[in-house]
């Protein structure tokens, strides 16, 4: 299989992100984002990246991921790329078209001058948590409770959409040590060797709660490996998690630490925060 | 009616500007800009703009605009308009002209001093509305920027579009916004010598203009364009055609659009030579 990721070019190209969003998020129609506002886009600074697939020379390409994202300012006033939408087809997860996307995108935004590139997530959801701090290098200290109220979209319902809001410092130092095939990354194991603990040391389906201060150095928060399975099978227990989640992030980042990495082994994943490590940014709303 | 315009701030205005775009421009859902991506757009340096209709005891969204942060090729940061609308009810009542005034205010708070936008030329109230108005300027037309297929009320036509250029901190700007702006008048422009270069005969497009030449010259489009293309889609795209390259050739002529004239039913763009353009 090849993939390869460019600039989206011909209307028919464009038309073909409707039934990709359905396929990825199960959206509406009415939850696109339509064609004629992704041109405008893609004209006015903005990057509409799509991952083709090419089965073999008869058949032509086939749009199968795509990123899209549009110019904004920070709080202070300077320029940066709002990364709005990554979505890739079910049958082509799992195999890096992602990640491929987002180091088009890191690509793209570079050759404009930019330097940052944020967006939002949902900070329960392990693996996206996993590409976007572990293999990404991107940072946080910002905690958006409820980010959307509620929306239609079919993977939100019925629990606060909570986000995480994510800086992908693209042209530093931390990124490009990730973006690195070499770079070996965090130990679980290691960092509690080194005194960092879990604050909050979960057993499967029960409810978390909190066992240690927030201090030191570096702290771990664990999260739910398997969101979308606790969602599915315990939604009282989803939202236990929410709320205990939300409340731990907002004390860390209000003291002073920021999300670096996501640590998954042995079926746990852990947050990795670090104290006043990278200055915060000036307080968002 | 008490009408008040600014930023919109919970998840159900956003819907709620969903419904106008199907109202006002008959979309189908494909094309209705999502609450998502107008939220998005508020929250990072963009700017989503309601005018609200404000009753004792409720308020009800009747009109909206949203725009993005622009970068260009060359770097420069500007604010890029990318819809406005207002229901039908509300029409013909200056709510245009008033998101358009917040939106300059909103937009120069940031310190950015240069909104665009695209729109048909041939709209003679909304060409009146930009450039006698507002005093934005033009010099780039754009043909056929949808390709034709993507805008629902312009089936069968050409999407061309004039890009203008709103230099939201020009003395032009600035006197065209004070309320005793008196803009000139056709008698008096065609004694100073100004021609015409395209008069329509029997409303249809010459198949002569005269050549372009002079410091000023004027430009005749349609005054009701939108009765030409429910009536005749055959006289209005010649309309299209013949506008096109007229337009075209003034502005490779380096003549610059600077307002447009509505008088005893007509509508002409005035178009002034520049030494040099100012991009």
């Amino acid at each position: 299989m090849t993939i390869e990721i460019r600039p989206l070019k011909t209307i028919e190209e464009y038309r073909a992100l409707g039934p990709l969003q359905q396929e990825a998020w199960q959206h509406n129609a009415a939850d696109f984002v339509p064609d004629h506002v992704l041109l405008t886009v893609q004209k006015n600074g903005g990057a509409v990246l799509g991952a083709f697939e090419s089965p073999s020379k008869e058949e032509g390409e086939r749009l199968v991921g795509f990123a899209f994202g549009f110019v904004g300012l920070t709080h202070d006033g300077r320029i940066k790329h709002c990364s709005h939408m990554v979505g890739v087809l079910p049958a082509y997860q799992n195999q890096n078209v992602g990640y491929r996307l987002k180091l088009a995108q890191r690509k793209r935004v570079l050759a404009q001058g930019i330097n940052l590139i944020t967006w939002t997530f949902d900070p329960l959801e392990s693996r996206n948590a996993r590409l976007n701090f572990h293999k990404l290098g991107v940072t946080c200290n910002t905690y958006l409770r409820n980010l959307y109220g509620s929306m239609r979209g079919g993977l939100n319902v019925g629990l606060p959409s909570d986000r995480f809001q994510v800086d992908w410092h693209i042209s530093s130092a931390r990124v490009t040590e990730r973006l690195r095939d070499d770079w070996a990354g965090h130990s679980l194991a290691a960092l509690q060797v080194e005194g960092a603990a879990i604050l909050n040391p979960a057993r499967p389906g029960e409810p978390p709660c909190q066992a240690h201060p927030i201090e030191g150095e570096r702290l771990l928060i664990q999260i739910p490996a398997r969101f979308q399975a606790v969602k599915a099978a315990d939604m009282e227990l989803a939202r236990a998690w929410r709320t205990h989640t939300r409340e731990l992030f907002e004390a860390a980042f209000a003291a002073g630490y920021t999300a670096i990495d996501l640590l998954f082994e042995k079926g746990t994943s852990c947050y990795l925060l670090e104290k006043g490590r990278s200055p915060r940014r000036g307080k968002q709303k | 009616m008490n009408i008040e315009i600014r930023p919109l701030k919970t998840i159900k205005e956003y819907q709620a500007v969903e419904q106008i775009q199907r109202q006002v421009w008959h979309f189908e859902d494909v094309k209705i800009v999502p609450d998502h991506m107008l939220f998005s757009i508020q929250k990072s340096g963009g700017l989503v703009l309601g005018a609200f209709d404000i009753a004792p005891g409720q308020e009800r969204l009747v009109g909206f605009l949203f725009g993005l942060v622009q970068l260009t090729a060359v770097g420069q940061v500007k604010h890029w308009s990318d819809m406005a609308g207002v229901l039908p009810a509300y029409q013909n009542q200056n709510l245009g002209y008033q998101l358009k005034l917040a939106q300059r205010e909103c937009v120069l708070a940031q310190g950015i001093d240069h909104i665009r936008w695209t729109f048909d030329p041939l709209e003679s109230r909304n060409a009146r509305l930009n450039f006698r108005k507002l005093g934005v300027t033009c010099n780039t037309y754009l043909r056929d920027v949808y390709g034709d297929r993507l805008g629902e009320l312009n089936a069968g036509l050409p999407s061309d579009r004039f890009q203008v250029d709103w230099r939201i901190s020009s003395a032009h700007v600035a006197e065209r916004l004070r309320g005793d702006w008196v803009g000139p008048v056709l008698a008096a422009l065609r004694a100073e010598g100004v021609a015409i270069l395209n008069p329509a005969l029997s409303g249809e497009p010459p198949r002569q203009v005269l050549p372009i030449e002079g410091d000023r010259i004027l430009v005749q489009i349609p005054a009701h364009f939108q009765s030409i293309k429910s009536a005749d889609l055959k006289l209005a795209c010649d309309w299209r055609t013949h506008t096109c390259e007229l337009f075209e050739a003034v502005f490779d002529a380096g003549y610059t659009i600077v307002d447009l004239l509505f008088e005893n039913n007509q509508s002409y763009y005035l178009l002034r030579k520049e030494n040099q353009n100012e991009n």
